[in-house]
C-alpha cells in the first residue's frame, strides 16, 4: 500500500515505525488517557472548591510518595483483580466476576485462618493455598457452563458474584468462631495466618506484593512464550482460526477461567491476610451484603494496562497512587467521592485510549502523505498501450 | 469530436497512504458497452463509486453530454440517469420483488402507496426486455440470478440510460451469463450506454465495444474490442505475460486416499439438509474439483471433511482409517492438509506475526516446543526455510504482522504451511479468490505440484476457468447432490453450466449424446 508514497522525509520514516511499535502505542495511549483524566479531574476539583484546588490537586499527585508503602499495599488487590480480568481478556472472555472469585479467595482464606490449626510457618501459606481454590472454584464454574453449553460467561459471572458474596456473608454470620456479631465484622485472625510484613513502618505492606507482581511476570511468560499461551492468544484474536487449527477451545476455555479466578482468589486472601500495623488486631471483612469493589476496580486496572501482565503491574500502583494521594487530598477540605470521581474520568478516558491512539496516528499519517503525494508525478498515460 | 455521453478527466481519488485513483481518464460514449478492467485493487470500484457520488474527487471533473456536472451523492447520479448493480446486491431480503424496485422512489399519493402503477411499469419493463420477474415474490425466496434481474429492473424502473455492472457474472451460470450478455446487446441497441466492470477476459470479448485499462491505480489505455486480442488485454492489465495454460503431467493414479460414502450434514441456515447423501472418492495423483454455484453445499461438505462440523450420516476414510468422529487435529495429522475458503476468518490469526501463523499447524510438535515452552528460534528458522522457499514477501520478514500482507502473500503463507505439513490429501477451498494473475498463477503451479508429487487434491472453486483448468475430475454439486461426475478433458463449460443450474444430472457417459 505505502509503495506509492515516496517516503523522503527521514523524520516521517521515524514517526511511522515508532506509530507502527505495539509497545509504544499502547504506552502512549495510557498515557494520553491519564493526562486527559487529569485535567478533567483537576477541573472537576477546581469546580468542587476553586480556592484549594491547585494545593489539592498538588497533593493528589504528590501525596502517594509520602505513604509509599500503602500505595504498594493497597495496589496488591487490585493488582491481582487486574490479572485475572486481563488474562480471562486476552482469550476474548469478557470475567466481570473477579468480585465474586475475589470475595470467594477470601472467605477460603479466612476459613483455613480461623478453622485451621496449623504450624506457625506454614498457617498463612496454607490461607494463600486455600484463597487460591476458593477463586479457582468460582472461576471454574462460568468456564464449564462457557465451555460446554455456550453460556455468555459475562452473564454467569455477574450472577457468581451475587451468589459468592450472599454465600459467603451467610457462612460467615453462622460461624461464631469467625463472626462477633456485636461488633458485625470478623474476629481477629490468629498472627500465624497473617502475611509476613515488609517492616514499612506504620504500613500493611506485606510479602503478597512480591508475591503478585511474581505472578504477573509468570503469567506474562505464559502468555509469550509457551504453547499454552499461544493458544490462548490465538483465540482470542480469532476463535474460527483456532478452531481450524484444532485447538481444544473447550479445555482452554476451562483452563483461563480457572487461572483467572486463581488470580482473584489470590487477591482476596492477600487483602485479608495482611498484617494489622495495630499489634493484636488484623484485616477484618464486614458482611454487609456489598459486591467487593475491588473485582470492579480489577477491570479498570487491567482496562489501563491493556490487559498485558507488566503493563497491570503499573496501572494497579497507579490507581493506587492516586487513591492514596486522594486520601490526603481531603486534608484541603476535599471529599473522598471527588476522588473517585477523578479515578473514574482516568478510566473512562483508558475506554477511549486505543480509539484516540489510532486516530492520533491516522493524523500523522495523513498529514505526511498528503504532502508527499503532490510530489508524484502524473502518470504516463501512453504506458503499456 | 466524438460524442461522449459521460467523460471522466483526469480523476485523481486519495486514501490515506495510497492512491486509489491517478489521473484517470474513462470516456463513455452513447451506446456502447465499454469494458472497465483491471486487477483487484487496480482502482476500478473507486472510480465508480467517484461516478456515483459516494467519493468526491480530489481532483479531475465529470462532464456529462460534455458539460461539467457535480455528483454529491448517489441521488445526484441517479438524476443524471446513472444506476448501478452492485457486486453485492443492494436488496432488502424480506421484501417483495416490486416494493425493492419502488424503494426510494415509492409513487404515492398524500403518503399512501400507488402500487398498482408501479406494478404495470415493471410489468411492462420486464416483458420489453425479457426480464422475467414475479413482483410478488419475497427476495429472500428467489434465486441469486433472478435477483440480479431484479436489480436492472431497479435501474430500469428509474430510466436511467447510463448503467454501471460491477462484476455482474461472479454469481451466474454460464447460461445466465450468456442471458446477461445479450440483455446488456439489447440495451446497447437502444442507446443505452454501459459500463462493465470486470476481471474477466472472455466476456470483454465477447460483449463489449471498448474496454479502458487500469492497473494499480493508474490509466493504462482505453482500446477498441475489435483491434485487440485477449491476450494483449491481459498483458495491459497485469503489465507482463501471463500464462493460462496450466501444464500437467500425466499421471499414473494410485490409491484412493479419500473416500467419502453416503456423508450427510444439517444446515446451519435452514432446516434442510446441506449436504444430502454424497458419496465420492479421491485418489493420489489426480485433482478433483467440486464445482458448483455457491451455496450449494459445498462449504459444508468442506467442514464435514476437515472436522469443523459434524456429519448426521455416513462415514468418512482417510488412507483406509476411519475419521468420521476424528478431532479437527487427528484429521490434520492423519494427512489432511487445509486451505480454508476465507483465509482471514479461518486460515490467519491475522494480529499475529508471520511466523506465528506459518507454526499454527505444528506449534506443539517437538520439533517448535520443549515443555509447553515454545523454541523461538526453531520457529524462526522454519519460518525462514517457508518465506524463502515459497516467495512469501512481507514488509518485515518473519515479524510482519500477517494484518498488514497483501491477500496474495497472505494465501502464500497459508499455501506454505499446508503443503510443507505432513499431508496425503490437499483440501482447497477457492484458493484464488481476490488475488490478482500473477498470485494465481502460482497457486496453481503449486496445486498442480502437489498432484505431480502423488498426493491427492480436492478444490473447490467457483471459477469455471479454474474447474476447467485444473482438474482431472469434476464433481458437479447442486442443491446438496452430487448430480454430475465429468471427465475434465471431455466436458465443455457449457455442459457444466446445465449441471450446476440443476438441468441435468449423471455422469459424462450416460449423457453421452446430450448437452
Amino acid at each position: 500500500m505505502q509503495d506509492k508514497t515516496v517516503s523522503s522525509s527521514k523524520a516521517f520514516d521515524n514517526l511511522k515505525k515508532v506509530g507502527k511499535s505495539k509497545g509504544f502505542s499502547a504506552f502512549t495511549a495510557a498515557l494520553l488517557a491519564i493526562l486527559l483524566g487529569l485535567i478533567f479531574g483537576y477541573l472537576i476539583m477546581r469546580i468542587a472548591s476553586p480556592a484549594n484546588s491547585f494545593l489539592g490537586f498538588q497533593m493528589l499527585l504528590i501525596g502517594g510518595f509520602k505513604r509509599i508503602g500503602d500505595v504498594f499495599y493497597f495496589a496488591t488487590p487490585i493488582l491481582m483483580t487486574g490479572l485475572a480480568v486481563g488474562f480471562a481478556f486476552k482469550m476474548g472472555l469478557f470475567n466481570i466476576g473477579a468480585s465474586g472469585q475475589y470475595t470467594m479467595g477470601m472467605f477460603f482464606a479466612l476459613y483455613v485462618g480461623f478453622m485451621w490449626k496449623l504450624p506457625d510457618s506454614i498457617h498463612w501459606i496454607a490461607c494463600i493455598l486455600a484463597g487460591m481454590v476458593g477463586g479457582m472454584l468460582w472461576g471454574l464454574i462460568p468456564g464449564i457452563f462457557k465451555a460446554f453449553l455456550n453460556v455468555n460467561e459475562v452473564i454467569t459471572s455477574i450472577m457468581f458474584n451475587y451468589i459468592g458474596m450472599y454465600l459467603v456473608d451467610m457462612l460467615i454470620q453462622g460461624n461464631a468462631a469467625m463472626y462477633i456479631s456485636s461488633k458485625t465484622r470478623t474476629a481477629y485472625l490468629p498472627a500465624s495466618a497473617q502475611l509476613p510484613t515488609l517492616g514499612i513502618p506504620h504500613s500493611s505492606v506485606n510479602i503478597s506484593i512480591i508475591l503478585s507482581i511474581t505472578l504477573a511476570l509468570i503469567l506474562f511468560i505464559v502468555l509469550n512464550k509457551t504453547t499454552f499461551g499461544y493458544e490462548l492468544k490465538a483465540t482470542g484474536f480469532n476463535k474460527f482460526a483456532s478452531a481450524y487449527a484444532g485447538m481444544n477451545d473447550k479445555r482452554n476455555i476451562i483452563l483461563t477461567m480457572v487461572i483467572a479466578g486463581a488470580m482473584a482468589g489470590l487477591g482476596g486472601a492477600f487483602a485479608i491476610l495482611a498484617p494489622s500495623t495495630i499489634a493484636g488486631s488484623s484485616m477484618t471483612y464486614e458482611p454487609v451484603s456489598v459486591i467487593a469493589a475491588n473485582g470492579f476496580n480489577g477491570i479498570a486496572v487491567a482496562l489501563l494496562g491493556n490487559s498485558n501482565p507488566i503493563g497491570i503491574i503499573f496501572s494497579a500502583v497507579f490507581i493506587s497512587h492516586i487513591q492514596r494521594g486522594g486520601t490526603l487530598a481531603s486534608l484541603y477540605g476535599y471529599k473522598p467521592e471527588i476522588i473517585d470521581v477523578v479515578i473514574a474520568v482516568i478510566i473512562y478516558f483508558s475506554a477511549f485510549a486505543m480509539l484516540m491512539n489510532s486516530t492520533v496516528a491516522n493524523l500523522i499519517k495523513k498529514r505526511y502523505s498528503k504532502k508527499q503525494s503532490v510530489k508524484i508525478p502524473p502518470a504516463d498515460q501512453k504506458e503499456g498501450a | 469530436m466524438e460524442n461522449y455521453i459521460i467523460e471522466m478527466l483526469n480523476i485523481t481519488k486519495e486514501f490515506p497512504g495510497i492512491i486509489a485513483n491517478d489521473n484517470i481518464t474513462l470516456r463513455l460514449k452513447k451506446g456502447e458497452i465499454h469494458a472497465l478492467l483491471g486487477e483487484n485493487g487496480a482502482g476500478k470500484s473507486t472510480l465508480m463509486s467517484v461516478l456515483f457520488g459516494l467519493y468526491q474527487p480530489e481532483k479531475g471533473e465529470i462532464k456529462k453530454n460534455g458539460k461539467v456536472v457535480k455528483i454529491n451523492n448517489p441521488n445526484d447520479a441517479n438524476d443524471l440517469g446513472i444506476g448501478m448493480v452492485h457486486q453485492h446486491f443492494k436488496l432488502i431480503d424480506i421484501f417483495t420483488v416490486l416494493e425493492n424496485i419502488i424503494l426510494g422512489v415509492e409513487p404515492n399519493k398524500l403518503g399512501f402507496l400507488q402500487k398498482k402503477q408501479a406494478r404495470e411499469k415493471v410489468l411492462k419493463l420486464s416483458k420489453q426486455y425479457g426480464l422475467e420477474v414475479n413482483p410478488d415474490a419475497l427476495i429472500e425466496k428467489i434465486s441469486v440470478g433472478m435477483q440480479q434481474r431484479v436489480e436492472i429492473l431497479k435501474m430500469l424502473y428509474r430510466e436511467n440510460d447510463i448503467l454501471i455492472f460491477d462484476e455482474p457474472t461472479a454469481v451466474l451460470t454460464p447460461q445466465e451469463i450468456d442471458e446477461l450478455m445479450e440483455i446488456m446487446r439489447e440495451f446497447a441497441r437502444e442507446g443505452k450506454s454501459i459500463l462493465f466492470i470486470t476481471h474477466k477476459l472472455n466476456e470483454i470479448m465477447a460483449v463489449a465495444d471498448r474496454c479502458t485499462v487500469l492497473r494499480k491505480g493508474k490509466y493504462i489505455g482505453d482500446v477498441a474490442i475489435k483491434d485487440t486480442t485477449k491476450e494483449e488485454l491481459s498483458r495491459m492489465m497485469v503489465g507482463r505475460d501471463v500464462n493460462f495454460k496450466v501444464h500437467k503431467k500425466t499421471m499414473e493414479l494410485g490409491d484412493v486416499v479419500l473416500l467419502v460414502e453416503n456423508i450427510t450434514v444439517s444446515s446451519k441456515i435452514h432446516k434442510n439438509n446441506a449436504v444430502k447423501n454424497v458419496s465420492f472418492n479421491v485418489r493420489a495423483g489426480e485433482i478433483v474439483c467440486l464445482a458448483g454455484i455457491d451455496g450449494n453445499g459445498q462449504t459444508e461438505l468442506v467442514a464435514a471433511l476437515t472436522g469443523l462440523e459434524n456429519i448426521s450420516n455416513g462415514s468418512i476414510i482417510l488412507g483406509g482409517k476411519n475419521i468420521t468422529k476424528a478431532n479437527i487435529r487427528t484429521r490434520s495429522m492423519s494427512g489432511i492438509s487445509h486451505i480454508p475458503e476465507d483465509r482471514h476468518k479461518y486460515g490467519l490469526v491475522l494480529d499475529y506475526s508471520l511466523e506465528k501463523n506459518l507454526v499454527l499447524q505444528r506449534y506443539w510438535q517437538p520439533e517448535f516446543q520443549t515443555f509447553g515452552f515454545i523454541k523461538t528460534k526453531a520457529v524462526r528458522s522454519y519460518a525462514d526455510r517457508l518465506i524463502k522457499q515459497y516467495d512469501v514477501r512481507s514488509g518485515q520478514g518473519p515479524i510482519t504482522p500477517v494484518r498488514s500482507m497483501s491477500g496474495g502473500n497472505q494465501q502464500k503463507a497459508i499455501l506454505a504451511r499446508e503443503i510443507d505439513k505432513e499431508h496425503e490429501l490437499i483440501i482447497a477451498v477457492q484458493p484464488t479468490r481476490g488475488l490478482d494473475v500473477g498470485a494465481i498463477e502460482y497457486i496453481h503451479k503449486q496445486l498442480v505440484s502437489r498432484r505431480d508429487a502423488g498426493k491427492a487434491v480436492l478444490l473447490v472453486s467457483l471459477e469455471l476457468e479454474e474447474v476447467m483448468n485444473l482438474s482431472d475430475r469434476i464433481l458437479v454439486m447442486y442443491e446438496g447432490e452430487i448430480v454430475g461426475e465429468l471427465d475434465a478433458k471431455a466436458t465443455t463449460v457449457q455442459e457444466l453450466g446445465l449441471y450446476m443450474s440443476g438441468a441435468k444430472r449423471g455422469t459424462t457417459k450416460e449423457n453421452e449424446n446430450a448437452g
